[in-house]
């Protein structure tokens, strides 16, 4: 069954990623090229997720991964701004005033992300640039989406994973 | 990055963002199925995050709205390619499950990656899992190989023999039956031959212990096996020494080889134990605090840590979840005459 766009926001994964998705999103973002960080981070999360009961586990997955990995971000960030003061005490003054995500470095990251994924669009077959924008920028649900681009609900299903897969690879390559 | 490093990130980013499709919708099923994947390794685990991340990012994908999606529905109407209407859903898992499948296969081939397939140096091919981490194998000639955490083995599928050879840690053996390539697997101390059958071996820093599930293997130890039985082929250990008679073991027994070459074989009472690991569970019958502590530190990035002289001699039976020190350290604090500081980086289990 092929949820609607305002099903999928209400279910119980919509809100783990709702609540944690936001610090999480901000840091990965930047390094889904680069994946030295991320790499850290997944092998922290990891080691932290096998020491979680099974059954606690099953019962909430994606939020109990989202929040460790949160939890993790925090911690990678603390570090970080940790070493600035022994670095550079000025600038690590403004760094704990000025939350990360807003320092102006990051939000030229930010931008530059967005850039690279518009160019990475591009490079995708034309049935999967419609898919995407019809379901990620117009906002359609997929049997909406499906209705628009004359195709079946299913197909839409896959066109989203395969593009979101092949964006995936693309930004590997370009950074 | 080469065509099969590539091919291999290809199937992987297809995996992860199947599922974040899946876990939009998922059921009970779906939920366990997902945690396993996740357990499997740090790399799901990443390429998970990272999914979700760029899938959020597309949010705000083309947000000036540069591109025209009539141009694009035109685009792909003239397409002969385009599918329209495409394969119902369960072709869709299904297909899931292959590409699942093929990726396991290209393990085998591709260089790169999260570090299972370490390298293949000439016709040797290295793998290797984290601390923690559990993997499976299967090779050309439809053996599989399970590594335990923490562990490296090379392996080399050759025209009239199978070598495996343990660098470190733990490996169980389910090997496909060929009579004209036997299987040999060796460490330091000892060579184990098979056919067709299934055995684990485990790499110890005293000794190496093989134990035979199904079937029958022959053990020699490594400090009396002739170099022309096939031990030379091996490229960081010259044969040695005279022979002495290969140790038939039949199912349900285990033999501990020592660095100087004496066997010692016995009984095993329950032989799922010896598979046990596989579902990460520590099983102890009789043994001491030491072995125990040694056996859980396998799986942990901080190991617990026995703080003063004779607490390593008591002993305890019990059954355990490898991830899971607590229930250690629970029978543990049963014991009055044990004291668990939990105050720093790592636990410390010391006498009163």
């Amino acid at each position: 069954m092929i949820p609607e766009r305002s099903e999928s926001a209400s279910s119980l994964a919509g809100a783990a990623y709702r609540d944690h998705g936001d610090a999480l999103q901000r840091f990965l973002a930047r390094r889904v090229g680069s994946a030295q960080d991320a790499d850290d981070l997944a092998q922290e999360v990891f080691a932290r997720l096998l020491r979680v009961r099974d059954a606690d586990l099953v019962r909430n997955p994606l939020s109990y991964l989202l929040g460790i990995a949160t939890h993790v971000v925090r911690e990678f960030r603390q570090r970080r701004q940790h070493e600035r003061v022994l670095f550079d005490s000025d600038l690590a003054d403004d760094r704990c005033e000025q939350p990360d995500e807003l320092a102006p470095a990051s939000m030229a990251e930010q931008i530059e992300l967005k850039q690279r994924l518009d160019k990475a669009l591009k490079k995708l077959p034309a049935a999967h640039q419609l898919v995407l924008l019809l379901v990620k920028r117009d906002g359609l649900s997929y049997s909406e989406a499906a209705a628009a681009a004359g195709l079946s609900v299913h197909t839409i299903e896959k066109y989203v994973v395969e593009a979101r897969a092949r964006l995936r690879v693309l930004l590997a390559e370009t950074r | 990055m080469d065509p099969k490093a590539r091919q291999l990130e290809a199937l992987y980013a297809q995996q992860a963002s199947g599922w974040v499709e899946t876990m939009r919708q998922a059921g009970p099923g779906d939920d366990r199925r997902f945690v396993a994947w996740l357990k499997e390794s740090p790399r799901n685990v990443r390429d998970f995050l990272l999914m979700l991340s760029l899938d959020r990012a597309l949010g705000e994908i083309d947000a000036r709205r540069l591109v025209s999606i009539e141009s694009l529905i035109a685009e792909v109407d003239a397409s002969p390619f385009a599918a329209r209407h495409g394969a119902p859903a369960r072709a869709g898992r299904r297909r899931w499950r292959r590409l699942a499948a093929a990726a396991a296969a290209l393990l085998l081939a591709a260089g790169g990656g999260w570090g299972w397939l370490l390298h293949s140096r000439g016709d040797w091919q290295e793998f290797a899992t984290a601390t923690g981490e559990q993997r499976t194998f299967e090779l050309e000639d439809g053996s599989v190989v399970y590594l335990n955490t923490h562990s490296r083995v090379r392996i080399r599928l050759a025209a009239h023999s199978r070598d495996v050879r343990l660098l470190s840690g733990e490996a169980l053996f389910h090997v496909h039956h060929d009579a004209a390539r036997p299987f040999l697997v060796s460490t330091d101390d000892a060579v184990v031959q098979a056919v067709g059958t299934q055995f684990d071996v485990y790499r110890r820093d005293d000794d190496t212990v093989v134990s035979v599930l199904e079937g029958r293997v022959s053990v020699t130890p490594a400090t009396s096996r002739n170099p022309s039985g096939g031990l030379e082929a091996h490229p960081d250990r010259p044969g040695t020494g005279s022979t002495a008679a290969p140790r038939r073991l039949d199912a349900s027994e285990e033999a501990r080889v020592s660095h100087a070459g004496s066997v010692s074989v016995r009984e095993v009472n329950n032989v799922s134990d010896i598979v046990a690991w596989r579902e990460r569970r520590l099983i102890f019958r009789d043994q001491t605090l030491e072995q125990i502590v040694a056996e859980f530190n396998r799986y942990r990035a901080t190991p617990i840590r026995l703080g003063s002289a004779g607490v390593g001699e008591r002993v305890y039976t019990g059954v355990f979840d490898a991830d899971d020190a607590d229930s250690l350290l629970q029978v543990l604090a049963r014991d009055a005459a044990l004291e668990v500081d939990r105050s720093g980086e790592s636990i410390i289990v010391r006498l009163r």
